[in-house]
């Protein structure tokens, strides 16, 4: 049974194995046809080389500070809408919650072309903040951190009332540090979805040294010749490292955070 | 003077609430709301390369999306697309579920290699499979021999990116699945094999229908993705060769930020928006009859 199971595995690994042998494989054995599933060489010029010629630094850096910004301030937007929608009461609640699942239902397709000419109108194209302000709020982070929040005793709200305890400090100084780990998983899951968002900064990016990282690597593939194979996929190597190493690390989160997101009210 | 203290606490208290959900619906209104409102009324016009509504169409732009032959060959090409996403991304992710199920710390290190792509973007291994895929230089070609146009032939193009799709769905079906699986109770399956029920049987009888919500949970994220499916047709085809592989969002993108129809593209916008809607809400009608609990 294990062995049909490692067999798959090794299959479904395939396509990642090829991208870690190609960018360690100088380009002059590429060329020679010189390659195989074994690797027999080992080398970094390729990343070298390809980090040299291209503003990959820059394109790291625009992806990792819009993916921060971006997933710290929807924690806070989701924390204090969650709050309201676990904690208070008020006229309108249940209307205000439809509306946000049916934001759920929209396709980001819908939507795209309006806002792009909104960002042109607006002369937010090529910006950090065309990235980072259509984001501000998630519809996941609300549904996730509302569910938790629903997991607190309601009388340790009320306790905290009678206190004297207000609203904001009760979520800030309770809430907020209780919720560390459910907080993490939804971070993680929209960091990744963050980092790798494709149609949207492609749309909205045209100076290079404003692109993110996806955009970046995929406007290196102009060519189709077998020199710049090596390149290319080094490329996509060197982007793709931080994903991985957070997949791992953050495995566990991440999970949760996909199943947590998944299960509605 | 306690009505008035009374009167005092009601008015923050009252708006608290509000001011608590502000952060967060401010942004929906202006970019999720607001847009979509806006998409249809663009819709209905024909716009200049600003965006700019101009001429009202009416449902002019609907009624020319129906008889273009380029928008049914999209709509193929989408349908298609989906029916291969779905159909494997379902079998192999229950497959390799099944796989991964048995107890033993050994088996944890498949979960890794199973839901791998959720890692990588779509965009990114786009690229890979472009490379890997390629005629001459590509690993197919080197290990195996087969000297295909992965992408170049209009007869595989379409598997093809429907391959990589499904490959990228693979991690979160993976992930959904294994949940589902694990979560059925242990001895359902040991009364079924006191009462003599092979493996086939076991499953048929106990574990399809035991997950059979999440099952029907990833039937409806996988037809969703596959029809918002762009990147990998931007990356490797860009709706080529000729319109093998334009699919609705690519459509809509080249139409918009290629021709400037920007009017056009918000017809086809709606219309992605509405066989969404239409599908997800069959299949919550039929939800009831599939879904065994």
């Amino acid at each position: 049974m294990w062995v049909l199971a490692l067999a798959v595995a090794l299959i479904v690994f395939l396509p990642v194995w090829y991208l870690c042998v190609m960018s360690f494989t100088p380009t002059q054995y590429i060329l020679k046809n010189d390659v195989s599933i074994i690797p027999k060489y080992f080398s970094v010029e390729n990343l070298v080389t390809v980090s040299n010629d291209n503003p990959l630094f820059r394109w790291l850096l625009n992806t990792f500070f819009v993916s921060v910004v971006t997933v710290f301030i929807q924690i806070v937007t989701s924390s204090l809408a969650a709050y309201a929608f676990a904690f208070m009461d008020f006229k309108g609640k249940n209307a205000i919650f439809l509306c946000l699942l049916a934001t759920m239902m929209v396709p980001e397709e819908a939507v795209i072309i309006s806002n792009y000419l909104t960002m042109s109108h607006w002369g937010w194209l090529d910006t950090y903040q065309v990235l980072i302000v259509p984001f501000m709020g998630s519809a996941m982070g609300i549904f996730l951190l509302r569910q938790f929040y629903m997991t607190f005793a309601k009388e340790l709200h009320e306790a905290a009332e009678l206190d004297g305890c207000t609203n904001i400090n009760f979520l800030f100084k309770i809430v907020l540090p209780l919720s560390k780990g459910m907080i993490g998983a939804f971070a993680i899951v929209s960091f990744l979805s963050c980092y790798n968002r494709y149609l949207w900064p492609l749309l909205v990016t045209s100076q290079t040294n404003m692109r993110v990282v996806q955009v970046g690597i995929t406007s290196l593939q102009d060519q189709d010749a077998p020199q710049t194979i090596g390149l290319a996929l080094a490329a996509v190597f060197i982007v793709s490292l931080p994903t991985f190493i957070i997949f791992v690390v953050g495995h566990k989160q991440l999970v949760k955070g996909l199943m947590a997101g998944a299960v509605k009210g | 003077m306690e009505t008035t203290r009374k009167k005092r606490k009601s008015l923050m208290s009252i708006l608290e609430p509000y001011l608590f959900v502000l952060p967060a619906c401010a942004c929906f209104a202006m970019f999720m709301f607001y847009p979509f409102f806006k998409t249809i009324y663009l819709s209905l016009y024909t716009t200049n390369k600003l965006g700019q509504a101009r001429i009202f169409k009416g449902l002019g732009n609907y009624t020319k999306l129906f008889t273009s032959s380029i928008f049914h060959t999209v709509l193929i090409n989408t349908f298609i697309l989906a029916l291969i996403v779905i159909v494997f991304s379902l079998l192999i992710g229950f497959l390799i579920a099944n796989l991964a199920n048995v107890k033993g710390r050994a088996f944890k290190i498949f979960t890794y290699f199973y839901s791998l792509p959720l890692a990588v973007s779509s965009a990114s291994m786009a690229l890979v499979f472009k490379k890997m895929l390629a005629p001459a230089t590509g690993l197919a070609s080197r290990l195996l021999g087969i000297n295909i146009n992965f992408f170049t032939d209009p007869k595989y193009a379409l598997a093809t990116i429907g391959v990589l799709t499904v490959w990228l769905n693979l991690g979160i079906n993976f992930i959904f699945i294994n949940a589902g699986l694990q979560n059925v109770p242990a001895d359902l399956y040991e009364s079924a094999e006191i009462d003599g029920a092979n493996g086939f049987k076991k499953m048929t009888a106990i574990t399809i229908p035991s997950i059979s919500p999440i099952l029907f949970f990833m039937l409806i994220m996988d037809i969703i993705s596959a029809f918002q499916s762009f990147a990998q047709v931007n990356v490797i085809t860009e709706g080529g060769p000729g319109d093998a592989t334009n699919v609705m969002v690519y459509n809509i993108y080249r139409d918009a930020f290629f021709n400037f129809k920007f009017g056009y593209a918000a017809a086809q916008s709606v219309i992605l928006f509405l066989i969404i809607l239409l599908i997800t809400l069959i299949q919550f009608k039929y939800e009831k009859k599939m879904v065994n609990y």
